[in-house]
């Protein structure tokens, strides 16, 4: 019989709360397969899609025509600003697709899985 | 009966009016400040006993914590540290708003795009200046992405710049349409089922697994909100291309 008339030692309780939490590179794991394409579903991705596209084109839109009012020069900004707008809006739905999360720039999902092995702290430049 | 989108309507409590400007107490404010109090109460009077082995509000409390704290870090890294208070309020305050909208005959102020819009604008231009700051005037290499030829940046810097600008809009849209979208959805459903008699019974069925999904969205999006931003202020404080 063993005897328990004092509790397990706090250092034993983390080593077996460790344990059951599973190892490090499991949690990552689990991180990855959670995190870049976000609600995980077919659904979510093309709801986050189709939102992505329509602020892109917003954004333009609006940019355009608050450049135009101001500077009086008819609808021409408007109508640049919002092929600029499309444009970035598909941008952010291409890196939503392939999977570079909503990150500026051109990285190879590749990378962002290294990076993320490495602890995410000395990525620079 | 009421139209589905009568919910979303503003009533104000308490009319203020200073300056020409109408800043009346509406029910949108009382439901924000009931999610702050009880954010407030839920940590605090569950974190009271401070038991080793928690009880099951104490577990409640330390599993959101470690949630965002776990985000924080594997998201942003160790020099995320400093923005965990902000992010976990900002998580929670997103959280309890939803949720409370769940409850009937409650506002959800997380349907309101201003609401959302202001949230997403604080965190956009927090995240920009923590960029700014960090990194000065490298900040605009951000817009260009490394190894483009030259040529292509009258093209690329508008595009690239536009497509950060839409940051916020997607980021508040995204809160706000899933939770108005749901919230019309059962309405409509809940008017069926009144008007329907005895065959309300199948749009009934519908209402309570619409009801899950709800609450299943509800706590979502929260997630959703939060993970980005901790993605943006990782892109912020780590420039990379």
């Amino acid at each position: 019989m063993q005897d328990r008339d004092s509790p397990p030692s706090l250092d034993d309780l983390d080593a077996r709360l460790k344990k059951a939490r599973g190892s490090e590179e499991d949690r990552v794991r689990r991180s990855e397969m959670l995190s870049p394409n976000l609600p995980g579903s077919a659904m979510g991705l093309a709801f986050r899609v189709g939102i992505e596209l329509v602020a892109g084109v917003a954004v333009g839109v609006g940019i355009g025509y608050a450049l135009d009012r101001w500077l009086g020069t008819g609808p021409w900004l408007m109508i640049v600003f919002f092929f600029l707008g499309a444009a970035g809006g598909m941008m952010n739905v291409f890196r939503a697709a392939t999977g570079q999360g909503l990150a500026v720039g051109y990285r190879k999902p590749g990378d962002d899985a290294e990076q993320k092995r490495r602890g995410g702290s000395e990525r620079e430049g | 009966m009421a139209s589905p989108v009568e919910q979303f309507k503003l009533k104000p409590l308490v009319p203020i009016e200073i300056g020409g400007l109408d800043l009346s107490f509406t029910n949108s404010a009382l439901f924000m400040a009931l999610a702050v109090v009880a954010a407030g109460v839920f940590l605090t009077q569950s974190m009271r006993g401070r038991h080793l082995v928690p009880n099951r509000w104490q577990s409640m409390a330390e599993l959101s914590y470690e949630f965002i704290a776990n985000m924080v870090r594997e998201q942003v890294g160790s020099d995320g540290r400093p923005f965990f208070p902000f992010i976990f309020a900002l998580f929670m305050f997103i959280l309890l708003g939803n949720l409370l909208g769940m409850v009937p005959y409650s506002y959800t102020f997380t349907s309101q795009i201003i609401v959302t819009f202001a949230m997403a604008i604080t965190v956009f231009i927090g995240v920009t200046l923590v960029a700014v700051i960090r990194h000065g005037v490298h900040f605009l290499t951000f817009f260009f992405p490394s190894g483009a030829p030259i040529y292509m940046a009258p093209l690329l810097i508008p595009i690239e710049i536009l497509s950060y600008l839409s940051r916020p809009i997607s980021l508040s849209v995204r809160l706000f349409a899933n939770m108005m979208a749901g919230h019309t959805m059962m309405k409509v459903f809940g008017g069926f089922v009144v008007a329907l008699g005895v065959f309300g019974v199948a749009p009934m069925l519908v209402l309570i697994a619409l009801t899950g999904f709800e609450i299943l969205v509800a706590v979502l999006q929260a997630y959703v909100f939060t993970i980005l931003t901790c993605i943006y202020l990782r892109d912020a404080l780590h420039l990379h291309h």
